[in-house]
């Protein structure tokens, strides 16, 4: 039975712990719930920002279990939604989503699963670290250099792609850089190539001369320019921002952007800290954060699953998925996914409501060696049609809806099939009904595409 | 669900485009946290659709399944890409020219068997269909003969006198055209993996298959 008598104190404690799960990661079980609960919230954090402190071997057996081919754009996309769900480390696949977005790489040009998946793992393995080794890993990263042509980057005939977005959209953002700095810096990076077995540096191919980069003069190669660029105020400004948005609020005072941006610089560029303080702030636990950030179909279809337990990754989550507008390993441009209200967008909000249908309807056919709804409504001690209502509500959305909504939920699960008011539950497969309708209507609410 | 549940569907997903944005908007004002802090936690004992201990269900990914017709099925290519290839680490230069060659010939003629196949196979649905509609014809006008009994026949096939016979479609494997073609594109294929094992040896072609189980550079571990 769920504890109805839960104190005021405790209840809030609760939510905030939800709701730090669901930003640090993707939703949650009961099961994965229960201790974050048990420890408390500075706890939680702690762990959940020191990933390596958890024990995730399980994930690791499972997923020996799924004979995954790497060479398959299916299957790798496959492996990633399933450490999602299972992984015991959240905050640690929502950080390599982050730098998927951030370091957009898309395999409809690499062509190259297998280097799209060491990629991912190579952003898995730089996630909290020193933000100069992740910058500098993605910058001999072969589906990296691909992606941005590098390859073609050559002393006689210089390709500023990279160059170029490694300023505007890697490290300082638009307006901190000239155009002369994007010719410098690719010259910077001449003869940084990709071999199959991982980075090749081709000494012919590289311009040895002297560079002139935001100021500074030297034979730099493209290692000093990483150094640079990560040491610039405005990279730490651009982070922090970036950082702040997806994981708290879409629009951040300049003060937060600063307090943030300041953990850049005392914590020697350590992206663990930046995203701790993040999480610390009072920002982050004010009411203007909760349930203020839309979720991305990475959220919605997780933790969904997570909510309903499912155990079994469907075959067509994946395509479900960018037919919502997140199609994994191929975000639409260098720039990654706008996100915010772009998933919302009419396109793809059907698609949405669609999954939850198809959820809720058991179309996947993992729900169905589960219970009968009725009889765990029983169990839970649901008598009534108002207990119900709020059971979900609070199950789904936090309890976050307004009191009409819960009314007209209230009235609809109160109804027989004709629509005549009941004076109790009904019972067996109008029950059934009732409830998977409920919470369908629950999961289309405007609140439960928040989190 | 009923006429009310759709409605009540209907005026929330209306609604809903336009709420979302408010509602992210709003949120600013409300302090969620402390007004819902007295209500109950969902999370005492499972959920909803928790399963029983005794449904639980092993966590898995279920992949998708490769073609369901015969042809299909028997031209199921399961030597390896290019693009796979390529990736073993260790080939050398000329190796990696050797292998470009064979690619290139084994794919131009894959390319032209599929081209004579793809035509046959056309046909023969075509055929099918079309015997098909022939016998759904002949079958009906059997049942009109029949209806119409007592009226004097001058020739009554036997079988509209018996059960109704069902039509039994040609298989598409069986077609000798068609077989032959396929016969060609699975030699091709073993004749393929023949060359491929002269230029890749075993031990390259196990770097591959590590490769494809998820081994990954140290530089990435």
């Amino acid at each position: 039975m769920p504890n109805r008598n839960k104190s005021k104190n405790n209840y809030k404690s609760e939510l905030q712990i939800r709701h730090l799960l669901n930003r640090a990661g993707f939703g949650f079980t009961p099961e994965e719930l229960a201790p974050y609960l048990e420890m408390g919230y500075s706890s939680a954090l702690e762990q959940l920002t020191s990933p390596s402190s958890t024990d995730n071997s399980a994930l690791d057996t499972m997923l020996a279990e799924q004979s995954f081919d790497f060479t398959n754009p299916d299957d790798i996309k496959r492996w990633w939604l399933f450490r999602m769900m299972f992984t015991r480390r959240p905050l640690e696949e929502k950080m390599t989503l982050f730098w998927h977005g951030h370091f957009a790489t898309s395999d409809n040009k690499v062509r190259s699963p297998y280097a799209m998946y060491v990629q991912n793992c190579t952003m898995r393995k730089h996630a909290f670290g020193k933000f100069d080794d992740l910058l500098l890993a993605m910058s001999k990263d072969p589906a990296m250099i691909n992606w941005l042509d590098n390859q073609q980057n050559r002393k006689k005939k210089p390709n500023e792609n990279y160059a170029r977005e490694v300023m505007e959209l890697f490290t300082m953002g638009i307006g901190n850089y000239s155009e002369q700095d994007v010719k410098e810096g690719a010259r910077a990076f001449t003869g940084w190539q990709a071999k199959p077995d991982g980075f090749y540096f081709n000494s012919g191919q590289h311009d040895n001369g002297s560079k002139t980069f935001l100021g500074r003069t030297g034979n730099f190669n493209g290692e000093d320019i990483v150094s640079i660029l990560a040491n610039q105020k405005a990279t730490g400004q651009y982070l922090a921002r970036k950082l702040i948005r997806y994981f708290a609020l879409y629009n951040p005072s300049s003060s937060f952007v600063d307090e943030i941006a300041s953990v850049y610089k005392k914590s020697d560029h350590n992206i663990g800290a930046m995203v701790s303080a993040i999480f610390s702030s009072h920002n982050f636990s004010s009411s203007a954060c909760f349930h203020s950030l839309i979720k991305s179909p990475c959220e919605y279809v997780v933790g969904m699953l997570k909510t309903f337990q499912v155990s079994q990754v469907d075959a067509e989550v994946p395509r479900l998925m960018a037919s919502m507008g997140q199609n994994l390993f191929n975000p639409p441009s260098v720039k990654g996914w706008d996100g915010g209200e772009n998933w919302i967008a009419s396109d793809v909000m059907m698609a949405r409501f669609n999954f939850a249908t198809r959820m809720i309807s058991q179309k996947f056919d993992y729900l169905e060696k589960y219970s009968s709804p009725a009889k765990i409504a029983a169990e839970q001690g649901l008598t009534s049609a108002a207990e119900t209502v709020d059971y979900f509500l609070s199950l789904l959305i936090e309890n976050d809806a307004p009191p009409s909504v819960r009314e007209r939920l209230i009235k609809y699960v109160s109804s027989d099939m004709s629509g005549k008011p009941m004076a109790k539950l009904p019972e067996d497969k109008v029950l059934d009904a009732r409830l998977r309708g409920l919470v369908h209507l629950i999961m289309t609410l405007p609140t439960y595409q928040l989190t | 669900m009923g006429k009310q549940a759709a409605l009540l569907v209907l005026i929330l997903c209306v609604s809903t485009f336009s709420q979302v944005e408010a509602s992210a908007k709003s949120r600013q004002a409300v302090n969620v946290i402390s007004q819902k802090a007295n209500t109950p936690s969902p999370f005492a004992v499972g959920n909803f659709f928790s399963a029983s201990a005794a449904a639980a269900v092993k966590p898995s990914v279920e992949k998708r399944a490769g073609p369901k017709d015969a042809i299909g099925q028997a031209l199921a290519d399961h030597n390896p890409t290019l693009e796979q290839v390529r990736l073993i680490p260790s080939l050398d230069g000329p190796q990696r020219k050797q292998i470009n060659d064979l690619f290139n010939v084994y794919r131009s003629d894959l390319k032209l068997l599929n081209e004579q196949l793809r035509p046959l196979r056309e046909e023969f649905k075509a055929r099918l269909k079309s015997d098909k509609d022939k016998f759904e014809k002949e079958r009906q006008d059997g049942e009109k003969l029949v209806q119409t009994k007592s009226e004097p026949l001058l020739a009554k096939p036997a079988k509209y006198l018996t059960e109704p016979a069902r039509f039994v479609p040609a298989k598409e494997e069986e077609d000798s055209a068609i077989a032959a073609i396929v016969d060609k594109i699975k030699v091709r294929q073993i004749e393929f993996t023949q060359a491929l094992s002269k230029i890749v040896s075993p031990a390259q072609m196990l770097e591959l298959e590590q490769l494809k189980r998820g081994k990954v550079p140290a530089y990435a571990q």
